[in-house]
């Protein structure tokens, strides 16, 4: 029951979102990345960093993580709004809850 | 760049934090809008920048994540400042360095002069120092209307000045104009000249336009004859000199001549060879004295010297009196050698079409040439006469004649 409400909202939210051309960022509470190449990631509208070695970065959003695969990370820069994982990225996923 | 500068300007540390919870850390910190930069893992903890001023709040977020931190470097002018806080002389010149630079920027320490041509720059400034115009006066007593008509009642032959302030150079332009001499022959002078040979020849032409006539068409004359007279003389009825008016003689001569040409050289030359001993010498100096740092006086028996300078000047336009400069003294040893035949030929028949064209310039056309290059035992020379049809003549002054006493008409009528 739960769930399914959970369900719904997500997709009103999501509907709504589609239907207002409201950026989805700021409606959905979704991460926005920015990926350059291989070499950086640039991750807005998070909730904090879950776990952080050279060879993975695993960052909390609102709804689920993300979590960013490779070799010689480093955080160029960290702030409440926006961060930058810069190294060489192999991967990148979405885990959902 | 911008970033990392005001980085610099701000001052921020180089942290190490290990133990405990690094994440939560690294949480509460962008939570309580601590920023962080440079974050690496290194090891068993982290490594990570952060502004100096930030580092005094985090003590609540070190509690709760339970992380020590150990401060690695301290980076930024905060600190340097800090560090080289006792060096008074330091700060004291960070100071007066601009403000020297001001100072200085207070006084003309160049003085350009274009345009000139007949009048040297040495000539123009020796004449401006006089009118209280030098490199080093205050640049508020520069007036360049006054410079402006100075120079031009001094030299007549410059018909436009304009003189600018570009920093601290004092910039003056002239145009020379080429002033015909005013042709005074219009009044009768006071003492006659007369046209002079400077050579002995023959007489090709000759047109007088004022004077007497003293020779031909055809006349042989020797150096130093009066060729045109600037006694002309005043003649009565009867063809009796009455008096004399005084001219300056004017005429247009030319004239065959020949002349001996001879040009000798050694057939040897001392060339110095550097033995590739040198010595340099730095200074530091003014425009009157110079400071050398190093040995002046390198203690070669024969040695050449080469300076380099280089004025100091932080601007296009902005001059400092000082320059600095590197003299190189090397030492050599001069060597006998011969000129080869190819060469001494050449500067030879340099020599003499320099000659030639010297000729040429006043006027002068070569009509025969038999110069040859003979060479001697330790000598070369070129040799032998021009035949040359060109001007001749010198104005120079002469003896004012006086009339004959005229016998008294009684007298002649009597005889």
């Amino acid at each position: 029951m739960k769930r399914s409400r959970e369900k719904e909202s997500g997709t009103l939210r999501t509907r709504m979102a589609q239907a207002t051309d409201l950026p989805k960022d700021v409606v959905l509470g979704v991460p926005v990345i920015t990926i350059t190449g291989s070499l950086e990631v640039s991750v807005e509208n998070y909730r904090g960093i879950l776990d952080y070695t050279k060879e993975q970065i695993r960052i909390l959003c609102r709804k689920g993580e993300v979590r960013i695969l490779g070799r010689d990370l480093e955080i160029a820069y960290y702030t409440n709004t926006d961060m930058k994982i810069t190294g060489y990225i192999r991967k990148l996923e979405f885990t959902h809850p | 760049m911008l970033t990392t500068a005001l980085r610099y300007l701000g001052g921020y540390v180089l942290l190490r934090a290990e133990g405990g919870s690094p994440e939560r850390f690294l949480n509460l910190c962008s939570y309580r809008e601590i920023v962080l930069w440079d974050v690496k893992p290194a090891g068993n903890a982290y490594e990570m920048k952060m502004w100096v001023r930030d580092v005094k709040r985090l003590a609540p977020v070190l509690r709760k994540s339970g992380v020590r931190i150990r401060i690695q470097k301290r980076i930024g002018l905060p600190f340097f400042l800090h560090r080289y806080r006792k060096r008074k002389v330091f700060f004291a010149g960070l100071f007066l360095a601009p403000v020297l630079i001001g100072i200085l920027s207070l006084f003309v320490w160049n003085i350009q002069i274009t345009g000139n041509l007949h009048q040297t720059t040495e000539t123009l400034l020796e004449f401006l120092e006089t009118e209280g115009v030098y490199s080093g006066m205050p640049v508020s007593q520069v007036d360049c209307e006054k410079i402006g008509e100075e120079i031009r009642r001094e030299f007549p032959d410059i018909i436009w000045v304009s003189a600018s302030l570009e920093g601290s150079r004092l910039h003056v332009q002239v145009k020379e104009g080429l002033l015909e001499e005013e042709p005074g022959a219009q009044e009768e002078p006071e003492a006659p000249t007369d046209i002079v040979a400077e050579y002995a020849g023959t007489i090709a032409s000759i047109v007088t336009r004022s004077g007497t006539p003293l020779v031909q068409e055809g006349d042989a004359f020797e150096a130093g004859d009066v060729l045109v007279s600037g006694n002309v003389a005043v003649t009565n009825d009867m063809e009796e000199i009455t008096g004399y008016q005084y001219q300056n003689a004017d005429a247009d001569i030319q004239a065959y001549t020949e002349r001996s040409y001879e040009d000798t050289m050694s057939l040897t030359r001392m060339v110095p060879v550097r033995t590739g001993k040198k010595r340099a010498a730095l200074w530091l100096g003014t425009e009157k004295s110079r400071f050398f740092l190093g040995i002046r006086h390198p203690g070669f028996d024969q040695y050449v010297v080469s300076t380099r300078e280089k004025r100091l000047q932080p601007g296009e336009n902005f001059f400092l009196p000082f320059s600095v400069g590197i003299l190189i003294a090397e030492e050599v040893r001069y060597e006998e050698q011969e000129w080869s035949r190819e060469e001494y030929r050449q500067i030879l028949t340099e020599t003499f079409e320099r000659e030639c064209q010297n000729l040429e310039k006043k006027g002068v056309q070569i009509l025969q040439n038999n110069v040859k290059i003979y060479k001697e035992k330790s000598s070369v020379s070129a040799r032998g006469t021009l035949s040359l049809l060109g001007p001749v003549g010198t104005s120079q002054s002469a003896q004012k004649l006086q009339a004959p006493q005229a016998a008294e008409p009684g007298i002649q009528e009597g005889n």
